[in-house]
């Protein structure tokens, strides 16, 4: 008898008590539960995920069966729009595994979706500390700092997503070429939007960053050059008034007139080319013709109106009024 | 908390969509006039005065303003500043990189300037009846601006401060910098006034804490004024924190007439951060960038609704 209880007391620190005592089986059926909800989600069978999970939390299975179903759980919230319950559970879930890097960076693309960069920049950060070049954190991070107007810190991290991605995806070579725009790193933006040309050779996102990158250094007529590119790719009205725009801040009124009039035959209360031609009217000194597109223009949005109030001498209300709160 | 995520991710989704149609318009206006505006110089755009309040540490948000600004491309022709104000719109002025000024608010530890702060007894200055020198305060000022004038400014500048005697502002604009800059920094009660041209001057936001006028002295048209916002929340630890919060909740009552006369008002909540508190500069400076870039679409618009009929007169 003595020998025996010997024996169990040398097995104890092995295992704890439980474990020896009751947990394999309990073990077990937890982790046959998990098998079944990681190939659910596998599946994308989220409904079954979740149909588990209350089975398998019962069993008590050990942490790091338990962390691995927090995932499945947490992802399956939020696919079926139940992100209040993610939110819940990546928190708790951090708390208890903070060395986890999914829910740190499922939690801050949640912050990062709802406008709360400032939670989600030190999630992505801990994500990062842990695998640096996870493109997710990087893009993540990159946003977040870009939402915050830390633009040095977004152009970096943006930088490493592009480059983890190999520059093949158009849609971040574009926001990382916006925000270079933003930051008014010109040269940074064509090269960003050279990459961009080189995997969607048609696509009008790459001659409106040179556009805008021409724009923003006063060369209008290599800004209208690109516009007249992105147009061949993609005629937009938006885009076709920009050009207009750059036409008149290039000094050529008359062609900005003729631009606006073109937009103004499609659809004669559009506000932005009324203000367009107001403007390249009132740049020819022929105010009094200039008076009825900006009166038109009172009708566009909230800008655009209050510029047309500020050339018809105070019709709208001014900035004092307007913009300080 | 999660209430308001919740909230805000379904605002995200419901947004209408012709809103979103003519904000477009209008961001295709503003940024394609903004091109133009940032791009040109007076007389061809009205000329542009940025003021900074006082506030002690939380004045270094001004750091985080001057980023954002750059960032827009945003004009700056004329700067003024009272207290910390005019320390950043100096160091501003006379061209030192953004950068280092941010480098500046991480080193105040090392550069010692709280301690000024701290050795403060009050005790002490009842007994001995004399004013205390600010000794780490004055070597940073003539360190970075040791030997300039105001004429060799890169961008023509203006700080503020006061005659103890006669309750005067006195507004300085020509002369040798360093003075001026730590008479306007100079809180008064504590620290000795500075003896200049016949004057006992101490720091400018007691009567001018959002320096607009010194601005528009300069040829400002259109101001912007970097304010921070708010005395400090925090219940004062001390007799002599109790003093620099009068001094600030006055500051405070200044600013809030004075914001009026500016262009447009970019205020920093940096309330949690006391004046002394000089190793938190980092944070209220990234305070300001965070304030300043929430703020910038509002504050380039407000200054193109005043330019555009001289803009587009000058093409």
């Amino acid at each position: 008898m003595r020998s025996v209880l010997l024996f169990l007391l040398l097995l104890l620190p092995a295992a704890p008590a439980r474990a020896f005592l009751f947990g394999r089986s309990a073990d077990k059926a937890a982790g046959a539960r998990l098998g079944e909800m990681r190939g659910a989600f596998e599946k994308g069978d989220c409904a079954a995920v979740l149909a588990a999970a209350d089975t398998f939390l019962r069993a008590k299975p050990p942490a790091a069966m338990r962390e691995e179903a927090f995932g499945y759980m947490g992802r399956c919230y939020e696919a079926s729009g139940s992100t209040d319950k993610a939110i819940s559970l990546y928190q708790l879930s951090l708390g208890l595994h903070p060395e986890n890097k999914l829910f740190a960076s499922r939690l801050a693309l949640i912050y990062n979706a709802a406008g709360f960069p400032e939670n989600a920049a030190p999630l992505f950060l801990k994500v990062l500390a842990l695998k640096p070049d996870d493109l997710e954190a990087n893009l993540g991070l990159a946003r977040a700092y870009a939402a915050l107007g830390f633009l040095a810190r977004a152009a970096e991290f943006y930088g490493k997503a592009v480059e983890l991605q190999n520059y093949r995806d158009p849609a971040i070579l574009d926001e990382y070429a916006r925000c270079l725009l933003r930051k008014r790193d010109w040269a940074g933006a064509a090269v960003a939007a050279a990459r961009g040309r080189e995997v969607t050779p048609r696509s009008a996102a790459w001659p409106i960053t040179e556009a805008r990158a021409s724009a923003g250094q006063g060369e209008y007529f290599k800004a209208v050059e690109a516009m007249d590119a992105a147009i061949r790719y993609e005629s937009s009205r938006r885009f076709r008034l920009e050009r207009a725009l750059y036409l008149l801040l290039g000094g050529l009124p008359r062609r900005a007139i003729e631009a606006a009039e073109a937009e103004l035959k499609l659809d004669p209360q559009d506000a932005l080319a009324s203000q367009v031609k107001g403007m390249a009217l009132y740049a020819l000194g022929s105010k009094a013709e200039a008076s009825p597109y900006f009166a038109a223009a009172l009708k566009g949005g909230p800008f655009t109106a209050k510029v047309a109030g500020a050339f018809l001498g105070g019709a709208a209300p001014g900035p004092e009024e307007a913009c300080k709160k | 908390m999660r209430l308001i995520l919740i909230l805000s991710l379904l605002a995200a989704f419901l947004r209408p969509a012709a809103l979103s149609a003519q904000e477009s318009d209008d961001a295709v206006l503003r940024d394609a006039l903004w091109t133009r505006l940032a791009s040109s110089k007076p007389p061809a755009r009205p000329a542009v005065g940025l003021a900074l309040s006082g506030g002690g540490a939380r004045g270094f948000a001004h750091a985080g303003v001057l980023e954002a600004l750059e960032y827009a491309g945003f004009p700056v022709d004329y700067v003024s500043g009272t207290s910390m104000g005019s320390v950043i719109g100096s160091l501003y002025a006379a061209g030192i990189p953004v950068a280092d000024i941010w480098k500046f608010g991480r080193e105040a530890k090392d550069l010692k300037i709280g301690s000024d702060f701290r050795s403060i007894k009050l005790i002490s200055l009842l007994i001995t009846d004399r004013l205390i020198t600010p000794t780490h305060i004055n070597d940073f000022i003539e360190g970075r601006l040791g030997g300039l004038t105001f004429d060799k400014l890169k961008i023509p500048f203006a700080c503020s401060a006061m005659d103890l005697r006669t309750g005067e502002k006195i507004i300085f604009t020509e002369g040798p910098l360093p003075i001026a800059v730590r008479a306007s920094v100079n809180l008064p009660g504590i620290f000795a006034p500075v003896q200049y041209r016949h004057r006992y001057l101490v720091d400018g936001g007691v009567v001018d804490f959002i320096p607009i006028g010194a601005a528009e002295r300069l040829g400002a048209d259109w101001v912007l004024a970097s304010v921070t916002s708010g005395a400090s929340t925090r219940l004062p630890e001390n007799a002599l924190m109790s003093l620099l919060q009068v001094i600030d909740i006055r500051g405070s009552l200044l600013a809030g007439a004075a914001e009026k006369e500016a262009g447009f008002v970019i205020k920093p909540e940096v309330g949690d951060i006391s004046v002394a508190d000089f190793e938190r500069c980092e944070e209220a400076g990234e305070t300001g960038l965070v304030e300043a870039t929430r703020r910038m679409d509002a504050a380039r618009e407000a200054l193109l609704i005043y330019a555009a009929p001289k803009l587009a007169e000058k093409l």
